[in-house]
């Protein structure tokens, strides 16, 4: 057990800036996952901490011991790092046992046959797979293969776990079954852990903090909630779903609430401070975002009230989805989203028809308020790195 | 709240290019890769390179002498020479053309299909292998020339057809030499088509591909990296093609690049033109450079990996009826390459004249038998081939890995190694090896002895057995490796734990063909080693070139009956001994589970 | 895949008899006593020489033997067996070895031993300008004959010798062609007339059919003289690629005639028992093909006492009467020609150049030869 820092981690593949200076801190027994699309970087910065891709520049340390310090000279082997890593393609090798395979690390450790042979037991007992333990390793079911490496990587018990989209070769029927079981070895076992994925729901239901990455760099760190609900800019706020960011500026900031201008429709609204993720002054460019599953569509302008925006517009199209109305609504300039649940269609009665005028209403803390760009001084950059760890 | 953490990239500077890790023992291995860099380098890079400097400097001793480019002129304006290119060109890449498709096809029988007889198909590859050229070609020329040879005898009877209508000419030349090349196609495909991840054509079937097809878009270009080294391994060596071309295209005035060189060199019996060979050792080098680039363009820097983890050993599968032309297949070529031939050999070495009807005679045998020198002789070939050929694998196998996971100036040393001997005509080979070590202090005074006989063998059939080893290593994911490494294994365990392993079908195919061509090998022992130490392989030329063609082939039998006693012994003991291991592997960790389960049930 | 095709003959190749042939090789031990006195002053018996040949031959091999000189290492191509058993049995304790290496490799191989000190060859053996020219270039040392060498048999300075001659000629079956039959001359066998019925070498290789044709060509009294041969061959002969496979061809019964056919090689063939006889030289036209083989002492010979046994015995009788059973033209004066070929005297042989001439001349000819034949 351990935690995990990485300090001003850079990565260029010639010409190409892969990593842009990743800063991150886990702590220990903390499952942290690094979110983010294909190309993003959130592969190599995994492969950099395990020590199978060496950075350009930085720091990195693995509990007490500096595993990677480019200033100092420091690059310690993959073998001597103490981390298990799950690869995608479970990586098993073909000319091994089940059982042989998870010995492995074992032997590698100098651990005692008989007592490897027990925890290797042990182990394939807890993933369920004792019975396969004499089988040739790839014969065994895409699954069941993926369980094998997940045992390979906890049996030796490292200070650090490490995967790297270990679901994404699995048939989704299976991966909700694996998926459970990673998290059952977290619990069970409680190393810190880092996690790579695409998959927001992934994400959502393995990480204690997840850390959204595009393009090299870190784009907002959070725990599920926050990230799923508070997006601290455009970028995350799209890859979690949010379909409606409508531009505004920042007219007054008092005490506990937000007051802003929209930069279509002219028009001002405001909302708890709550709503931001981050910090917004006056004179702030900002987005205003909420889902469209959140927000209701009305025929009548809906009462009025603090705790709620109301936007009205003309119904522009509608789709209908079976689960859901998709509606496309005019609204001052800007084309709002919003997904209308079969519950709701089936209960209230409004005029559903393009052309039709609808309220759009969403409950404030079901929106999120955070900046675009800065007009004020960028705040010191040491400020900004907070100790993640610290949740308010 | 938290906030997002990534340094701003205003004030960032890129580092200085020194990597980290530079601590005590990477520097140790650093310090022994710039050692083996060096060694290599003048061990491999440095006879072509002198080779071709040597162009340009006339004197009596190779190598040496006034710098001046008229025997390079010379050499190139002469017709003769672009004439013989053409033909070595069209011969060397049509045969191995053919070659590699007939023995990638019979490769894949052996391995995938459930053919009958094709557990014989290996074995059989490398006994035809130890076949000699000259005694390859020689079969063949007595059965299509002269009123005695069997084809002959059939065309006058059936056809009223007189004279030897096939004995020269391209035709048969062409089928000759592809029959040559045969088995070493074959034995260079069987490795990779042995570690192939069935997944793969099997997904490919189920979106719908037929086996053909399958066969061609999926199998086929994973083994790409194969294909191709052996492809332009086999049309450079096929391309300085001594033997079999002279004896199937004089008479039907057709030269080759060999002769040419050999001529070059020595038309003045008394100063040698190693200027003018050299020359022409130019256009090989050339062709060779050319092949090279080729392939490195067509693969690109992808990987080929069919061993994932997923699955390598695929299943043999039945094809039904069709399984049985496989079979005739086979036989065909077992005559055409083996057979034939062999019958022949055996024939003469009972001949008082070789390929002459005066009766039978053990004579040849009893004079073979009898010279108290044979058994050493076989001995000593066996052990140097044995040894010889084992370090050439190891070699190249070592570089084949360092290429794969290493930076471009590795990738690129190594194949400049791998691929440098080839560059050199077969004719020129000792000459160009002793005339480079020459200069070079500690290396000079080796030759003469054993180790030099050694070490130039290695040089000489490292290219072979890189072209087998590569294509293994290529296969194996790098995720394989990754894993064992965070496992906790360090490069070298990884190494022996996880590549040897896998990759084993293909170093064991490389060691052996690199083992017979040291074993054939004729231009080396007499120039590097001292007199005692003397091949099989030459020894019977020798005797061939006193006439005494017959003796010639009793000793050549007489190797080949040896090592195939040998191999096939060895075969049995490593293939026993491994199931051994494997069993007691296994029946340990049995009983550990089983007493396991004993103790947790009570 | 090097295998260097050497010109057979050229190179000092003596082909055994058959062991029938060998025991009549055998160099008649002691012929009835002559008038050697006791043994002290004829060792041999009379075998080798006079008396004081003998002598000399003994005391030179005693010395030898003390000396620890063991081995003689030849670079060239190997002699007859017959030669080397017949050597071995009279001076045992000293065994000769050939190397074949022939030239650049041998330079080579000789540079290589003067620059590391590490010496091995004693003697280089081959056809004349090869060694000639090693001569020449001072790599040689003198000569000191124990039998009396006429001195047309020793060249530069006395450091290198000429031991014996090779013929070439026509090998002819008797079942397809009566001897007398046989064409008369260069220009007949390469007529028309003969189209298809005669086998020889390719020229294309080299060796001694290039070194034959390119002595043809020059100098010009040889150009016009031989003229149109040279186009006759390749019009109308069957060409194939190596010595071996002409006897084989001719004894096999595929073609009646063998063009320059080497003679030793002939009769190792003839005594297996195959149908064929041996024309030499031509009745007409000249141009019999012939070469001197030669050796020489390399100054850092390691064994010199044993390489100049071997040597000076060559010329000896013993020698020479081997050489003679062996099939080639013995030098010394007095013994008798190989069996059944006339003396070498009286034949009308291909006009070649003097020794040191030789070495440079002949080169562009032989390549023109080569190229005329590749075309």
């Amino acid at each position: 057990m351990s935690s995990l820092t990485v300090r001003a981690l850079h990565k260029h593949f010639g010409d190409f800036h892969a990593i842009k200076g990743a800063d991150l801190e886990v702590q220990e027994g903390e499952f942290v996952t690094l979110l983010g699309e294909s190309g993003c970087g959130k592969t190599t910065t995994l492969r950099c901490i395990a020590g199978l891709e060496s950075p350009s520049s930085g720091r990195i340390t693995i509990g007490e011991r500096t595993v990677y310090d480019s200033q100092a000279r420091v690059e310690v082997q993959p073998e001597r790092r103490d981390t298990g890593m799950v690869f995608q393609s479970y990586a098993l090798w073909p000319h091994l046992t089940v059982i042989e395979t998870i010995m492995y690390p074992l032997k590698r450790r100098r651990v005692q046959r008989q007592e490897a042979i027990r925890r290797a037991l042990e182990i394939l007992e807890i993933v369920g797979l004792a019975q396969y333990a004499n089988r040739p390793a790839t014969s065994l079911s895409g699954g069941q293969q993926q369980r094998v490496a997940l045992a390979r990587a906890v049996v030796s018990r490292p200070q650090l776990m490490l995967y790297d989209e270990p679901l994404s070769n699995l048939d989704p029927s299976l991966r909700r079954q694996v998926r459970d079981e990673i998290l059952r070895l977290h619990a069970l076992g409680g190393t810190t852990s880092v996690y790579v994925t695409h998959d927001l729901e992934e994400a959502m239901h393995l990480s204690d903090r997840i850390i959204v990455m595009q393009a090299g760099l870190l784009e907002q760190s959070g725990t599920p909630g926050e990230i799923f609900s508070r997006p601290t800019n455009e970028f995350v706020a799209k890859f979690v779903g949010f379909e409606n960011l409508l531009a505004a500026t920042v007219t007054e900031v008092r005490g506990d609430e937000i007051e802003f201008r929209l930069t279509d429709s002219g028009d001002t609204a405001a909302l708890p401070a709550s709503a931001a993720g981050r910090s917004v002054v006056k004179g702030d460019t900002i987005n205003v975002a909420f889902r469209a599953a959140n927000a209701l569509v009305h025929s009548e302008q809906p009462p009025a009230g603090a705790a709620r925006l109301a936007f009205r517009g003309i119904i522009d199209r509608i789709d209908f989805l079976g689960s859901r109305n998709e509606y496309r609504i005019v609204s001052g300039g800007s084309s709002l989203r919003v997904a209308e649940s079969e519950r709701a269609y089936r209960r209230h009665t409004m005029h559903r028809e393009a052309g039709a005028t609808a309220w759009v209403e969403i409950d404030a803390d079901l929106v999120s308020i955070f900046p675009v760009a800065r007009t004020a001084p960028a705040p010191d950059a040491e400020a900004d790195l907070v100790e993640i760890g610290s949740r308010e | 709240m938290t906030g997002p953490s990534t340094r701003a990239l205003a004030n960032w500077d890129k580092p200085s290019r020194i990597p980290a890790g530079w601590r005590g023992e990477r520097l140790v291995g650093k310090l022994l890769l710039g050692l083996a860099i060096l060694v290599l380098f003048i061990l491999f890079l440095l006879p072509p390179l002198t080779m071709a400097a040597a162009s340009f400097r006339v004197g009596n001793l190779a190598g040496q002498g006034e710098w001046s480019i008229v025997p390079f002129i010379e050499t190139l304006s002469r017709p003769s020479t672009w004439v013989v290119t053409l033909n070595s060109i069209v011969l060397a890449a049509a045969s191995s053309l053919g070659a590699l498709i007939i023995g990638t096809f019979l490769a894949w029988v052996a391995v995938r299909t459930t053919t009958p007889l094709r557990r014989w198909m290996t074995p059989v590859m490398a006994v035809i292998l130890v076949i000699p050229s000259l005694f390859y070609g020689l079969g063949w020329y007595l059965v299509v020339n002269g009123k005695a040879a069997p084809v002959n005898i059939f065309l006058r009877e059936v056809f009223g057809i007189e004279g030897s209508p096939f004995g020269s000419g391209w035709p048969i030349m062409l089928i000759v030499v592809i029959g040559y090349v045969i088995p070493v196609g074959y034995l260079f495909m069987v490795g990779p088509m042995a570690r192939m991840d069935a997944a793969l054509d099997d997904a490919a079937r189920m979106n719908g591909a037929t086996r053909v097809s399958a066969f061609f878009t999926v199998t086929l270009p994973l083994l790409r990296p194969t294909m191709f080294g052996v492809f332009v391994l086999m049309t450079s060596y096929g391309f300085s093609a001594f033997e079999l071309p002279l004896l199937f295209g004089i008479q039907a005035d057709i030269h080759v690049f060999s002769t040419a060189v050999y001529t070059t060199l020595t038309a003045n019996e008394a100063i040698p033109n190693y200027a003018g060979a050299s020359t022409l050792a130019l256009i090989l080098m050339l062709l060779v450079v050319v092949l090279v680039l080729i392939r490195g363009w067509i693969l690109g820097g992808k990987r080929f990996s069919t061993i994932t983890g997923k699955g390598f050993r695929p299943e043999p599968k039945s094809y039904g009826r069709v399984q049985w032309v496989f079979t005739a297949v086979f036989i065909v070529v077992l005559c055409w390459a083996g057979v034939i031939p062999l019958v022949q050999m055996v024939l003469g070495s009972f001949q008082p004249l070789f390929g002459v009807s005066l009766g039978f005679t053990t004579l040849n045998y009893e004079h073979v038998l009898g010279d108290r020198k044979t058994a050493g002789l076989i001995t000593f070939t066996l052990i140097l081939a044995a040894i010889g050929g084992f370090l050439a694998a190891t070699i190249a196998l070592v570089m084949s890995h360092l290429s794969v996971r290493g930076g471009r100036f590795i990738r690129f040393f190594n194949q400049a190694v791998s691929w440098a001997p080839v560059a050199i005509p077969g004719v020129l080979v000792g000459l160009a090896l002793i005339t480079a070590y020459l200069p070079v202090p500690g290396l000079r005074n080796l030759i003469g002895t054993p180790i030099m006989l050694l070490l130039g063998f290695i040089v000489v059939v490292t290219p072979i057995a890189t072209r087998a080893v590569e294509g293994g290593v290529l296969q194996i994911s790098a995720e394989l490796e990754e894993s064992a490494r965070i496992s906790g294994a360090s490069r070298v365990t990884t190494f022996f734990t996880v590549v040897l392993p896998l990759v084993l079908p293909s170093f064991l195919a490389g060691w052996f063909i690199a083992g017979i061509g040291v074993a054939g090998n004729l231009s080396l022992p007499v120039l590097l080693s001292s007199p005692t130490m003397q091949t099989v392989a030459v020894q019977a030329y020798d005797l061939y070139r006193q006439g005494y063609a017959s003796e010639a082939a009793a000793l050549f039998l007489l190797l080949m009956l040896t090592v195939g006693v040998v191999g096939g012994i060895a075969w049995a003991v490593v293939k026993g001994g491994l199931r051994v291991l494997n069993r007691t592997r296994h029946s340990r960790i049995e009983r550990a589970i089983t007493m396991k389960g004993r103790v947790a049930h009570v | 895949m090097s295998n260097r095709q050497r010109w057979l003959p050229a190179a000092a190749l003596l082909l055994p008899l058959a062991l029938l042939a060998g025991c009549a090789a055998e160099p008649a031990p002691a012929p009835a006593p002559e008038e050697s006195a006791p043994s002290t002053e004829s060792p041999y018996g009379g075998a080798l020489g006079t008396p004081e040949e003998e002598a000399a031959f003994q005391a030179l091999y005693d010395e030898a033997i003390a000396a620890g000189q063991k081995q003689v290492v030849v670079y060239g191509p190997p002699p007859a067996r017959a030669l080397l058993d017949t050597f071995h049995e009279r001076f045992p304790g000293i065994e000769v070895t050939y190397q074949q290496l022939q030239s650049a490799e041998r330079l080579a191989k000789l540079e290589q031993e003067k620059q590391t000190g590490n010496f091995v060859a004693d003697i280089a053996s081959d056809g004349r300008t090869p060694v000639v020219s090693l001569g020449v270039d001072g790599w040689c040392q003198p000569l000191d004959h124990i039998m009396d060498v006429p001195a047309e048999w020793l060249g530069v300075d006395d450091s290198v010798q000429f031991q014996q001659v090779a013929v070439f000629g026509m090998a002819v079956n008797t079942d397809l062609l009566d001897v007398a039959d046989a064409p008369k001359s260069w220009q007949e066998l390469t007529s028309a007339e003969w189209a298809g019925k005669v086998v020889m070498v390719t020229p294309a290789a080299g060796g001694a059919a290039a070194f034959t044709f390119a002595q043809m060509d020059y100098p010009e009294a040889n150009n016009e003289k031989y003229a149109g041969i040279k186009e006759g061959i390749k019009e109308n002969v069957t060409l194939v690629a190596k010595d071996a496979l002409v006897l084989q061809e001719v004894a096999s019964g595929n073609y009646p005639i063998g063009a320059l056919a080497y003679y030793p090689y002939f009769v190792e063939i003839k005594a297996q028992g195959a149908p064929i006889e041996f024309v030499f030289p031509f009745a007409e036209g000249g141009g019999n093909m012939w070469t001197k083989s030669a050796q020489c002492l390399l100054n850092d010979s390691p064994n010199p006492l044993a390489a100049s046994l071997y040597m000076y015995w060559e010329f000896s009788k013993e020698g020479q009467q081997a050489l003679s059973d062996a099939g080639l033209y013995p030098v010394m004066p007095g013994t008798p020609g190989p069996g059944g070929l006339p003396p070498l005297d009286t034949v009308e042989l291909l006009e070649q150049l003097p020794d040191i001439e030789a070495i440079t001349a002949y080169g562009p000819y032989v390549k023109d030869v080569i190229d005329f034949f590749t075309e």
